[in-house]
């Protein structure tokens, strides 16, 4: 592909804000294909909130925003986890049934009168801990990521139905695990603060520090990265790590929302992480998984749902909604998308 | 052109050093000063032993014998890379290794650090002014915040430069620590990428860092490049056979002619066009196999004469990436070479007559039929052109799969349940080319690269196509095999099927084709053609 004109040669900003302003001034005629394309989600997402606001009464009031936006904890947080095997080039598949395992763990512990300081380390730990697993597996074992986070999914299930006995687990659930799931701080959850805690930290880490521009150098190209004196072999298994850790903040906050952990949880929380991860991808700095991105597209997928649910539209039409924005997102932005990964 | 330098001692002279790979002597007693402020040509052809002599330069590479002196230490070697980075040797490559996602600032930042602990805040503004700056200082018109992925071969030449050279402003000899000294700089064939017209900036660069007390060793293809250079050093077979210390220079022609050597001419010339190959693997091959042509072309019986339906290929103002309207035509039986540097079009053409790549104007006609502009892999073949790609393992063959299974998948229905037939056709192909080992089920990626191109040859010629286009056949192909190839071009020939020859190497050219087409910028630069084809003018054509 050839580049059109200067006009349209991306200059990315290096974690800076993002270029819509200052090139709002520059540049006359490409401004609104230009925001189309890397905003489109955004643009989206305001269009939606717009239509269900004039469509539904229930929409737009606090109780129902408050009521979205602590629904996605969870789904946020595994987005968030995914991300980092992504842009290291890796895939982290395990993250599904990871979370339900941890929640069955916490819910099993807490049955034996564990206290919630015991519960929450066990979780948020060992989910750090099978994610390191995951790393090691893939880069010390050199197993392709996609095959040893399967597996070690499916390990998991089984210790999942092991652990719970195929039942649903809900005795003494720690007072603090259910507060942090579910309890308020001001207008919002304290779930949803926490959550916009690690947004915001993960942002300043991966836009704003070296070991975040490293991460992304080892997603463009490992090789160059190794022998560029990057350890990439560490930064891939930390990658993993994290990626568990956050699930482990998300498996706490399932068990503290919903109070019972139930052994077929999880896995179906695997495409949607994936998809608001990809969704991401077309916004803010196009062609990068990146944080803001990926809270856009979570916002995006959760408003649709709630919006339409209110509507009162037949089940079946949600997961026809996510695909096809998922599909329409990416083929607007994919010019922008696509320029990344061309050389010249 | 520079003032003489204050320095009476060069900052690394060679002293008789040698290096043996085997029985092979690739240096011998090779001796070369390297003066502060001075721009070094070193000159020779494929296999002279400049690469080796580089590799000791930067430490890669310890001498057999002899030693080097640095800055008056005598020393037997560099012992590591990092050793003779640790006395201010810097070496710039032929491929600039850039991460394309990364903004050029990164990049920068990446070899010389963020000024910033790791989970520290990266100072962007700083970080963008001070690469700003640097780039200015070193000629390099890019912005900080452009990816690398859109940066030009003149650009990626001029930032890795800037990145070696990042931290030198000080005036030599000046208050920096010895090692971040930058002393000796060798340049890799750098400008071979980058367009005629862009590689002058490029060279005024490397004549900067020299004119800071800087030691520039320059490795290069192109004659005319020797304009910058002080001295000139010309490397053949292993030996220094031209020296020149500043002062006059030898016209381009007299130095091909000390590249080139005596006596090369004729051993370039032995297997001459016309002469009847060693062997016939072609006739052989078509012998045992039966014809499962997918074309629409009639193909001329074995020994028949060539066709009189006019030129079995006809390309007409063909453009693309590269291409910038370049015709030719080449009748059947007839050999035709293709040589230039990187980025002439050497390359595109034989991707764009494969159908890997689309050409993006001009017409292509195989023996009369036009082809159209989408036509891909499959068109082309069904049109019969059979092409071997220069990656063999990439595009070539499929390095999973055996033998048997490569050869017969351009063919597969042909072949569909008809094992017999599959067994015999399998077998003629090994035998014809005599490939190694001989068993059908041996996993083609098991094989040496001789093997393996014989087996491509093979695939595509049991299609009897009207041409044959080979990019680079003989990389990394031993020298056994690479005979067997070289008849089986000459033997294909004779049997009416038009070849396109590119080949990196002159010699190759000079002793298969009947004429060869030296490419420049997407176009045609000269034809050289029976008594002109000789390795001087190819050599001197090429690398002008």
């Amino acid at each position: 592909m050839t580049l059109e004109s200067t006009s349209t040669t991306p200059s990315i900003p290096d974690g800076a804000p993002p270029p819509a302003a200052r090139s709002g001034v520059r540049r006359g005629a490409g401004v609104s294909a230009r925001i189309l394309r890397s905003y489109g989600t955004v643009v989206l997402l305001i269009a939606l909130i717009v239509i269900f606001s004039a469509a539904s009464p229930s929409f737009l009031t606090l109780r129902n925003l408050q009521n979205v936006l602590i629904v996605q904890t969870v789904t946020a947080l595994m987005t968030l986890g995914v991300m980092f095997p992504l842009i290291v080039g890796e895939f982290d598949l395990s993250v599904g049934y990871l979370v339900g395992f941890l929640a069955v763990l916490g819910a099993y512990l807490s049955g034996d009168n564990q206290g919630p300081v015991v519960v929450m380390v066990a979780m948020i730990g060992g989910g750090a801990v099978i994610g390191l697993v995951n790393g090691l597996l893939n880069q010390r074992l050199k197993i392709s990521s996609f095959i040893a986070t399967l597996g070690i999914g499916i390990i998991l299930q089984g210790l999942t139905q092991g652990i719970s006995g195929g039942k649903v687990l809900f005795s003494n659930i720690p007072a603090v695990v259910s507060t942090l799931g579910g309890g308020y701080a001001g207008a919002l959850a304290i779930s949803v603060w926490i959550t916009l805690g690690f947004v915001a930290v993960l942002f300043y880490v991966l836009e704003h520090t070296p070991v975040g521009r490293s991460w992304y150098a080892v997603g463009g190209s490992e090789r160059v990265a190794f022998l560029a004196g990057i350890r990439t072999g560490r930064l891939k298994i930390a990658a993993f790590a994290i990626s568990g850790l956050l699930v482990g903040v998300a498996a706490v906050f399932a068990l503290g929302q919903s109070g019972s952990a139930n052994p077929g949880f999880g896995p179906d929380l695997l495409l949607p992480a994936y998809a608001s991860a990809f969704l991401g991808v077309t916004t803010y700095r196009a062609g990068y998984y990146n944080v803001i991105g990926s809270v856009v597209g979570i916002l995006l997928l959760a408003v649709g749902f709630n919006g339409l649910s209110l509507l009162g539209v037949p089940f079946w039409v949600q997961p026809v909604f996510n695909g096809g924005v998922l599909l329409l997102a990416v083929l607007v932005a994919r010019s922008e998308a696509r320029r990344v990964r061309v050389g010249t | 052109m520079t003032e003489p330098n204050i320095l009476t001692q060069p900052v690394l002279a060679l002293d008789g050093v040698v290096k043996v790979f085997g029985d092979f002597v690739a240096l011998d007693k090779v001796s070369v000063p390297l003066a502060a402020g001075q721009v070094h040509a070193l000159l020779g052809a494929n296999g002279s032993g400049k690469s080796t002599l580089v590799k000791i330069m930067s430490g890669v590479l310890q001498p057999d014998g002899g030693q080097l002196d640095f800055l008056g230490t005598p020393l037997a070697g560099f012992g590591s890379p990092a050793g003779a980075a640790g006395r201010g040797v810097r070496v710039v490559h032929q491929e600039a290794p850039f991460i394309d996602s990364l903004s050029v600032a990164e990049t920068v930042a990446f070899a010389r650090g963020f000024g910033t602990p790791t989970v520290g805040r990266i100072p962007w503004r700083r970080l963008r002014r001070d690469v700003a700056a640097l780039l200015e200082e070193n000629d390099v018109a890019v912005s900080p915040s452009q990816l690398c992925a859109t940066l030009t071969p003149a650009d990626r030449a001029g930032l890795s430069l800037a990145i070696v050279m990042a931290g030198q402003s000080a005036p030599a000899g000046g208050p920096d620590a010895a090692g971040d000294q930058v002393r000796l700089l060798i340049v890799d064939e750098v400008t071979a990428a980058i367009p005629e017209a862009e590689a002058s900036r490029h060279l005024a660069r490397l004549r900067a860092v020299a004119d800071r007390g800087v030691a520039v060793v320059m490795v290069t293809h192109r004659l005319a490049e020797l304009e910058i250079a002080d001295d000139v050093t010309v490397l053949r077979a292993g030996k220094v056979v031209y020296r020149e210390d500043g002062g006059g220079r030898l016209p381009a022609a007299e130095l091909v002619a000390r590249m080139v050597g005596p006596g090369a001419q004729q051993a370039a010339r032995r297997g001459a066009p016309g002469a009847a190959p060693a062997s016939r693997p072609v006739q052989s091959l078509w012998k045992s196999t039966p014809a499962v042509s997918r074309g629409k072309v009639d193909q001329a019986d074995a020994g028949a004469a060539p066709a009189s339906r006019g030129p079995a290929i006809e390309a007409s103002e063909l453009t693309g990436e590269q291409l910038s309207g370049l015709s030719f035509s080449a009748v059947a039986g007839e050999v035709v070479g293709f040589a230039g540097l990187r980025l002439s079009g050497v390359e595109e053409l034989p991707r764009i007559l494969a159908g890997g790549s689309r050409r993006t104007g001009g017409s292509l006609s195989v023996a009369g039929h036009p082809i159209k502009r989408d036509a891909g892999p499959a068109a082309m073949v069904a049109a019969g052109i059979g092409a071997i790609p220069a990656d063999r393992l990439h595009d070539g063959g499929v390095a999973s799969l055996s033998v048997e299974e490569n050869f017969i998948l351009p063919t597969l229905g042909a072949y569909w349940h008809r094992p017999a037939r599959r067994r015999a056709a399998v077998k003629g192909v090994i035998e014809a080319f005599d490939v190694r080992p001989p068993r059908p089920s041996a996993l083609f990626g098991s094989l040496s690269g001789g093997n393996q191109q014989k087996v491509l040859l093979g695939k595509w010629l049991a299609l009897r196509p009207a041409v044959l286009v080979l990019d680079d056949p003989t990389y990394g192909v031993d020298p056994a095999a690479r005979e067997t190839i070289f008849d089986a071009i000459v033997d294909a020939a004779a049997l009416g099927i038009s070849v396109l020859f590119f080949s990196t190497e002159p010699e190759q050219l000079v002793r298969v084709c009947s004429r060869v087409i030296v490419l420049r910028d997407g176009r045609p630069l000269t034809e050289l053609t029976g008594t002109e084809l000789t390795l001087e003018n190819l050599i001197a054509w090429s690398y002008q």
